[in-house]
């Protein structure tokens, strides 16, 4: 591939790919949101980009986490991956292009590529059980019919560590664990090489969450499967994912192996996004100063329309001329990742100076 | 006990909570005796999942449960500064409200009314409490913004609520309930709907208003993190009890209840090594609702440790300074928590099994 999204040193990480490397190739993707404007100057339209050209590869078998703020694109990218809302660039699944799949090939294609959404209780028909719940996909793909569809409700119901007795349930009768759990279990139904996982943890608690997370990772060691796992909750993310791509206003800022990320983040950004999570541990929590955090961070700059340059320009604490020019692009760094940004060799060495854009 | 900090007279004093809701002919109980104390200038986290009545506890010492529905146990007490909530008179009570006991709600876009602006909601909190002018509550309201690090208050004033970002929003609350100098902040989850970056700046904020004006802090929370980073001194609620209690330190070095212990481990970390799995709370799935059918601990249906006594007899929190309402907690903590149960988790839990 000629545009590498720079998950250079991650080699086809086990024996089983076949053909290809990645599963899932990510190439120049784009989302543009557009608004009728109820104006008379003649503009009658009004466009946003919510994702613009974002590049990732997710290898077989692993998980990409995908963090950011709320608005950041995360999820746009996600539908748009599983061909769900119009998007432009390039999208291959096992080889194949998705981007304008429609039809019986899409449908297919859908078998092998499901979701999982954040809110069970939005996601899942309150008037139907369980057992209806988790048929649908089997009957929509004629996967299994007469009395095999029962038999493999109870089977993805297994998987996921529920009882068949909940197949005679409806949604409002299970605990908030037990509906994601029939969430998940819906998108296995159909045998899914590839999940996307938005939010899945976030309306749970946290004993809740925990057992979740086990579950997917188990699935995923059980079934192959290859993740795109969605989520703000960096801990999560980091419990999960292998990899991890940043995302800041549609772009992806920093990408590469989440280990590596989470030790020795070089975007202003991921650093701030890092500081800011409170640790669950009193003598880690006197630190007195952040560096990377502005006090007046807020999210009300996403609304904003881009004009050029780096995305995070206006919250950066080392921003430049350079940067307000001129945006940069995702390269490979010197710690083996891949950042975008103009003064990411000062950051690393430690000698990048606050310019205290105020702006 | 011997600490000092408990030697301050307390400015809140929950004593024995106990609260049930009418639901038609049945009256379910909530809270189950449940105490509690704030110092002045006290910083204290109350942590537990959602239902286990943290929100309830914070609402009955505003007095903001419907009147008609509630009960109140017969021997519970809310004691502020002397009085007791419990029993003022509404009118008493409104006069509180706001002026020395102030409340910041968990979800900043339904705290804040849609149809008014923000000066039509802020300048009349100002106006009642502080008995200002119309002029003296603009400059008051002015004030308040900029101490909550809004930029452009003036502007903000006039602005609606769909208007500004939910850190915004967030911060308005805030200067809303701090406007009037309260002595007592309680917080309800006041950063879980913000974004992370966003959510460290209010922690600061909030905790730097705190101390600047020596305001004792209620914070409910169910993030660790949270608690980490801004008391001093927290409760742990389960099932509408408090199962533990202790200074924040303390709690999170070594935690004496099965049930804090699994909270802090299923947490997920940020640093040090990854752990394969996440630790979790319960030998069972952990997502069931407490049993309410045991006549003896509440959390004796999920505990990994839970003994035949468990189920028959209801652990009493002991009010010292640091305290855990467990029948097997001196052994378990003796033993680092690798005894083994002598009684295997009931397998009577409706709905699933172990997933561990």
């Amino acid at each position: 591939m000629a545009m590498s999204a720079g998950l250079q040193g991650e080699a086809p990480s086990d024996g089983v790919s076949s053909g290809t490397a990645s599963l899932l190739e990510v190439r120049h993707l784009s989302v543009t949101y557009t608004r009728r404007l109820a104006r008379n100057d003649g503009q009658t339209r009004e466009s946003r980009h919510a994702v613009r050209d974002v590049n990732f590869d997710v290898p077989r078998r692993e998980t990409l986490g995908l963090v950011g703020e709320s608005g950041s694109g995360k999820t746009s990218v996600g539908l748009a991956i599983l061909n769900l809302i119009a998007a432009a660039g390039s999208v291959r699944f096992d080889g194949q292009e998705i981007l304008g799949l429609h039809g019986a090939t899409m449908r297919q294609l859908r078998t092998r590529m499901q979701m999982v959404f954040q809110d069970p209780t939005a996601s899942l028909d309150p008037r139907m059980t369980v057992r209806r719940i988790v048929r649908m996909p089997i009957k929509a793909h004629r996967i299994a019919t007469g009395t095999g569809i029962d038999d493999l409700v109870a089977e993805v119901l297994n998987k996921v560590s529920l009882d068949t007795a909940v197949m005679s349930r409806y949604p409002h009768q299970l605990s908030g664990g037990q509906r994601q759990r029939v969430a998940i279990a819906r998108a296995l139904a159909t045998a899914p090489d590839f999940i996307v996982c938005d939010e899945i943890t976030s309306s749970l608690d946290v004993s809740v969450q925990a057992q979740v997370v086990n579950l997917l990772m188990d699935l995923q060691a059980d079934l192959g499967l290859t993740l795109l796992f969605i989520s703000h909750n960096l801990g999560i993310v980091r419990q999960v994912s292998g990899l991890i791509a940043v995302m800041y206003y549609g772009r992806v800022v920093e990408l590469g192996q989440s280990e590596q990320i989470y030790a020795n983040s070089l975007h202003p950004y991921t650093k701030a996004l890092l500081e800011a999570v409170p640790s669950p541990d009193p003598a880690l929590e006197t630190r007195p100063t952040r560096a990377y955090l502005r006090a007046d961070a807020t999210t009300a700059g996403l609304h904003k329309v881009w004009s050029g340059g780096c995305v995070y320009q206006d919250r950066c604490p080392f921003t430049t001329d350079l940067c307000r020019r001129v945006e940069p692009e995702l390269g490979a760094s010197a710690a083996g990742h891949s950042v975008a940004c103009h003064r990411v060799d000062e950051i690393r060495t430690g000698t990048a100076e606050c310019t205290e854009g105020d702006s | 006990m011997s600490e000092q900090e408990k030697v301050l007279a307390p400015l809140l004093e929950i004593n024995n909570l106990a609260v049930s809701f009418r639901s038609g002919r049945r009256t379910v109980p909530i809270i189950h005796g449940v105490s509690m104390r704030v110092a002045a200038g006290e910083r204290v986290g109350v942590i537990g999942e959602s239902g286990s009545g943290k929100t309830v506890t914070a609402l009955s010492v505003l007095g903001l449960h419907d009147k008609r529905r509630t009960r109140y146990g017969t021997v519970s007490a809310i004691e502020f500064g002397g009085t007791d909530l419990l029993r003022l008179p509404p009118k008493d009570m409104r006069k509180l409200r706001g002026g020395d006991i102030a409340m910041v709600f968990q979800d900043p876009a339904t705290s804040l009314n849609p149809v008014f602006t923000i000066a039509a909601q802020l300048l009349p909190v100002l106006r009642i409490h502080q008995n200002l002018s119309r002029r003296a509550a603009h400059e008051a309201a002015v004030a308040a913004l900029a101490a909550v690090e809004i930029r452009d208050p003036v502007r903000v004033l006039n602005s609606y609520p769909h208007e500004l970002s939910g850190g915004m929003r967030q911060r308005i609350l805030i200067a809303m309930a701090v406007a009037c100098r309260p002595r007592l902040l309680i917080a309800d989850e006041p950063t879980s709907a913000l974004d992370v970056t966003v959510q460290a700046t209010v922690l600061d904020l909030l905790s730097e208003l705190v101390t600047e004006s020596a305001m004792s802090l209620l914070l409910i929370t169910h993030d660790m993190g949270v608690i980490a980073r801004l008391c001093s001194y927290m409760y742990v609620m389960y099932a509408g009890r408090v199962v533990e209690q202790g200074p924040v330190k303390d709690l999170f070095q070594s935690s004496w209840h099965p049930y804090t212990r699994g909270l802090l481990q299923s947490t997920p970390r940020m640093n040090g090594p990854r752990p394969r799995r996440l630790a979790t709370l319960t030998a069972g799935q952990s997502d069931l609702q407490p049993d309410v059918s045991i006549t003896g601990c509440s959390f004796a249906s999920r505990c990994p440790y839970a003994i035949e006594r468990c189920y028959t007899e209801v652990p009493v929190l002991a009010s010292a300074h640091h305290a855990a309402s467990c029948h097997r907690w001196q052994e378990l903590v003796a033993s680092g928590f690798a005894v083994a149960n002598s009684l295997a988790p009931t397998p009577s839990a409706a709905g699933g099994q172990d997933s561990d």
